[in-house]
């Protein structure tokens, strides 16, 4: 129970954080890291039980009819992710502190980081497939509003856009293929569906499922051709792209991939997927980080590159790849988000992120270079870092095999190869142009003429990463017992034991490490004409083909809505009613008509007197030519119905029917106050024609559904159990309110929320109206 | 331009007022049982206010009723949603209602379910909503 609170709390903080926004200030973010520390100490204290092979589960009903349920599950592989959540995020939050000006909207920033990381936490603890969806579409949310976070910038929106379509209609995908895994399997249940891996891989629907799922993934992690999200999505202040879009977020696909391994991993279109698409996105993603000036352009394709890499492990289908994938998904997300935050150090001293602008930076940056030095080395796969032992695992994985056509000899250790060369290429010139070598010159005006070392605060963070990348590769036993051990039993679904050790013997793994560094070298000195490629613009590519599609979609919708939404009033109520009409008439007539047995009743005076009253009324509405008038005795009509019910004994009714009618009389009188005069023109034949055969439809319509559902009887409905069940189960004796605030409690406050998003509607209407020129 | 208005009208609005707004908290308690309840309290609140509204005219009603009623609306969904979760905690489900007997010295024996906190989530953002309306509406804007 203590675990499902836990997982609850970053999102109650968020909460919180905006109301008390305007006291804390710049002080929302000490707040934010102690959450994030407090969790990270609470989760560390689940290792020594899920390392010696634990397991912690608990469930919160939700709709328990239909199977929906908050349930926690809590391995290795959870545990790893919601330690590396909290972790990095406790550093991230420390260093964001003093990386935003003092000026910005600190409690809005917070609030989005402490929602994204309850939404990542849920993601990555839970075990029902639905919630896992709400939390997983939660953290694209979240990263929106943190991409978006300066939302004056053009650019920030187009890049907010842009990662939240693919990574949202990703996860609409990834949807579909969880319902029909559920219509398979029948559950929810993610930890129930681990055992049953044969039986979904054998299902007929498996390729549909695999493919819809795996569209999740991709999307989520920037596998090519869904990779163009990503260099957009770094418009976001630096603290966001080093936590979400390097270290956690990005790794959801990975995530799912490495959870969902056991059910459907193994077989060769998997692999092709999976692996295929991996590999190629390893390669893709190194070529075009070498052939950048942006740094942070640099590192988010460096980021698309290496997830491809973990990707492509998970897809090998081997206990190897499995090892391989896990302790680098680890030693990635250390040293590439330590290398987000330098970079971060960099822009903040100098206004610069430009490669082509900056050098010579180590003596004006002593400390941050060191970082830098240590994090980029580990990226460039050099021992004796933990990264240089996770790519030897991988360049084993590789010679090894895989399942399929992916295992052809030689295929997958060249592509590895190929990819690891631009990997250790970028890397090294990250911190050499950066630090080492001579700055350009002419200096640019707007780069900093003496750029001074950041605080403290800011440096530390990417310095404990970068040591912590260090201490992998020094003692790789600690991460073994602790940490991928128990990741890769979780994923492989059986018991593994990594061996992980800086030093493997000779061997294919050290020999293509060598081949790597001699290669990598080469095209480092040889990179000029990659920094040539990168000015003429590459222009068919998926990245073309979303504008393009983008701005289909906007044509078809403005043409669309031109059609339809004409901006007369009285063709929306054509509309309206002759759709309601047909649909009513439409369903009844071929039914068999009017039902035969109804209820009747005689008719009492008073009663035929008010509906005598109503019916002039209405009648009388069609010859008013002044609003005032008209909307008056509208209102009188509204009245005399509530008067009817009255008369009929549904006080609960007549209340609601008087006060909305007095309500919205007013409001309508506001309203008529600004619209210009009124002068009908005569209608002519046609119209009134029209408009009479409408009204008498409608109002065929209206009587013949009333009869039809009075002629049920009352065996078939559901109005006897809410009679008899009102006063016992729900304590209350109107049942007209026990309906609507208990039994149908879920109606109404999806009632509710809709009321409350058309005010939205409104006030942005009124306000935007009367700002524009 | 003086908002034109009566004697009468102005203290007939005066003098119901609070009972109004007393007619609406009573509607909003008794509606588990008798006629009432959170939306019908919430209107009766927006028409109390619109009959203040149309006697004085603008300057007769807060000036910071749009923001006020915004925030209201928040705390309304935010309640109506937050009743739902001790269902969770209990293992019951979301929404759960309970009926909870008291003892209390001058009434006696008051019994009252716990969806009535959904109610006053649901009163609360009515009333908003409405009142949002109509000093958005309202305002005198060209």
């Amino acid at each position: 129970m203590i675990l499902l609170a836990m997982m609850l709390v970053p999102m109650a903080a968020a909460g919180l954080l905006l109301p008390l926004g305007r006291l804390l200030r710049t002080r929302s973010g000490w707040v934010a890291a102690a959450v994030s520390a407090a969790l990270f100490a609470y989760f560390a204290t689940w290792l020594p039980a899920v390392a010696g092979g634990d397991v912690a589960r608990a469930e919160a009903s939700w709709a328990p009819a239909v199977g929906l349920s908050l349930t926690v599950y809590l391995d290795g592989l959870s545990l790893f992710f919601a330690l590396l959540v909290t972790g990095i995020g406790t550093l991230i939050f420390l260093y964001a502190r003093f990386y935003l000006g003092a000026h910005e909207d600190h409690p809005r920033f917070f609030a989005s980081m402490l929602l994204f990381m309850g939404s990542m936490l849920g993601v990555v603890v839970s075990s029902n497939l639905i919630a896992l969806f709400v939390f997983w579409e939660l953290t694209s949310l979240s990263s929106f509003f943190l991409i978006g976070f300066w939302h004056e910038r053009e650019a920030s929106r187009y890049g907010a856009t842009k990662a939240l379509l693919i990574t949202a209609l990703g996860g609409l995908a990834m949807l579909l293929g969880f319902i029909l895994l559920y219509l398979a399997t029948g559950t929810w249940d993610l930890s129930a569906l681990l055992g049953r891996g044969a039986e979904v891989r054998s299902h007929p629907w498996y390729a549909v499922i695999l493919v819809l799922v795996y569209l999740g993934c991709a999307t989520k992690s920037a596998q090519t051709p869904f990779h163009i999200w990503l260099p957009n999505a770094m418009e976001a202040p630096t603290p966001v792209s080093a936590y979400l879009h390097s270290a956690t977020m990005v790794q959801a696909g990975l995530y799912l991939a490495a959870r969902l391994f056991p059910v459907l991993g193994g077989t060769e279109l998997w692999a092709t997927l999976v692996g295929g698409i991996g590999m190629l996105t390893l390669v893709v993603g190194g070529v075009l980080a070498l052939r950048q000036d942006d740094l942070k352009a640099l590192l988010a394709y460096s980021t698309v590159s290496q997830l491809g890499l973990v990707m492509a492990m998970f897809g090998l289908g081997t206990a190897a790849g499995v090892e391989a994938g896990t302790f680098h998904l680890m030693t990635h997300a250390i040293f590439k988000a330590a290398l987000f935050l330098v970079v971060g150090i960099v822009e903040h001293e100098t206004h610069s992120r430009r490669l082509s602008e900056l050098g010579g930076l180590r003596r004006a940056l002593p400390f941050t270079a060191a970082c830098a030095l240590l994090a980029s080395l580990a990226s460039a796969g050099l021992p004796p870092f933990g990264a240089f032992i996770s790519k030897e695992m991988a360049f084993a994985a590789t010679v090894e095999g895989a399942v399929g056509w992916l295992g052809t000899p030689g295929l997958l250790p060249a592509a590895m190869v190929a990819g690891s060369v631009f990997t250790f290429a970028y890397s090294i010139r990250l911190v050499h142009e950066v630090f080492f070598r001579l700055a350009p010159a002419p200096r640019p005006p707007h780069v900093a003429a003496h750029p001074h070392e950041a605080t403290w605060w800011l440096w530390v963070p990417p310095g404990i990463l970068a040591a912590k990348g260090l201490v992998l590769g020094l003692f790789p036993g600690l991460a073994e017992v602790w940490t991928v051990g128990p990741m890769a039993t979780a994923i492989a679904g059986r018991p593994l034991h990594p061996h992980l050790t800086l030093w493997h013997g000779m061997g294919w793994p050290l020999g293509l490490s060598a081949v790597t560094i001699l290669l990598g070298l080469a095209l480092y000195r040889a990179r000029a004409p990659f920094a040539a490629w990168r000015r003429g613009r590459w222009a068919p590519g998926p990245d073309a083909a979303y504008d393009a599609g983008l701005a289909l979609l906007d044509r078809a919708a403005t043409a669309w809505s031109g059609w339809l939404q004409s901006g007369d009033l009285r063709r929306y109520l054509v509309i309206v009613i002759a759709a309601v009409t047909a649909a009513a008439l439409g369903a009844l007539l071929p039914s068999g008509g009017w039902p035969a047995a109804v209820e009747t009743r005689r008719l009492l005076p008073y009663e035929g007197l008010v509906l005598l009253l109503i019916a002039a009324a209405a009648a009388a509405l069609i010859f008013l030519r002044n609003r005032l008038a008209a909307v008056i005795v509208l209102g009188s009509v509204g009245y005399l119905v509530g008067i009817f019910f009255i008369v009929l004994q549904a006080p609960d009714l007549a209340l609601t029917q008087i006060l909305i009618e007095t309500v919205s009389l007013v409001l309508f009188l506001l309203v008529i106050r600004r619209l210009p005069p009124y002068a009908p023109e005569a209608p002519g034949w046609a119209r009134i024609l029209r408009d009479l055969t409408l009204s008498a439809g409608a109002g065929v319509a209206v009587v013949a559904v009333l009869l039809a559902t009075m002629g049920r009887s009352a065996r078939e409905t559901i109005a006897a159990y809410f009679l008899a069940e009102s006063l016992p189960a729900a304590g209350g004796r109107n049942v007209v309110n026990v309906i609507l605030i208990d039994f149908r409690g879920y109606d109404t406050l999806g009632e509710i929320s809709v009321l409350a998003i058309g005010l939205l509607g409104v006030y942005a209407l009124i306000t935007l109206a009367v700002k524009r020129p | 331009m003086k908002h034109p208005t009566t004697f009468l009208a102005t203290t007939v609005a005066r003098l119901v007022f609070p009972f109004l707004l007393l007619l609406s908290l009573h509607l909003l308690l008794v509606g588990h049982n008798r006629p009432g309840g959170g939306f019908i309290a919430g209107v009766m609140l927006v028409a109390a206010v619109a009959l203040q509204y149309v006697t004085f005219g603008l300057a007769g009603t807060p000036r910071r009723l749009p923001r006020g009623s915004l925030g209201l609306v928040a705390f309304g969904l935010t309640l109506a949603l937050g009743s739902g979760v001790a269902g969770l905690a209990t293992g019951d489900g979301f929404l759960k209602s309970w009926v909870i007997h008291w003892q209390l010295p001058v009434l006696g024996e008051v019994a009252w379910a716990t969806a009535l906190v959904f109610d006053v989530g649901i009163f609360l953002l009515v009333a908003g909503v409405g009142l949002a309306l109509l000093a958005f509406i309202g305002e005198d804007r060209p």
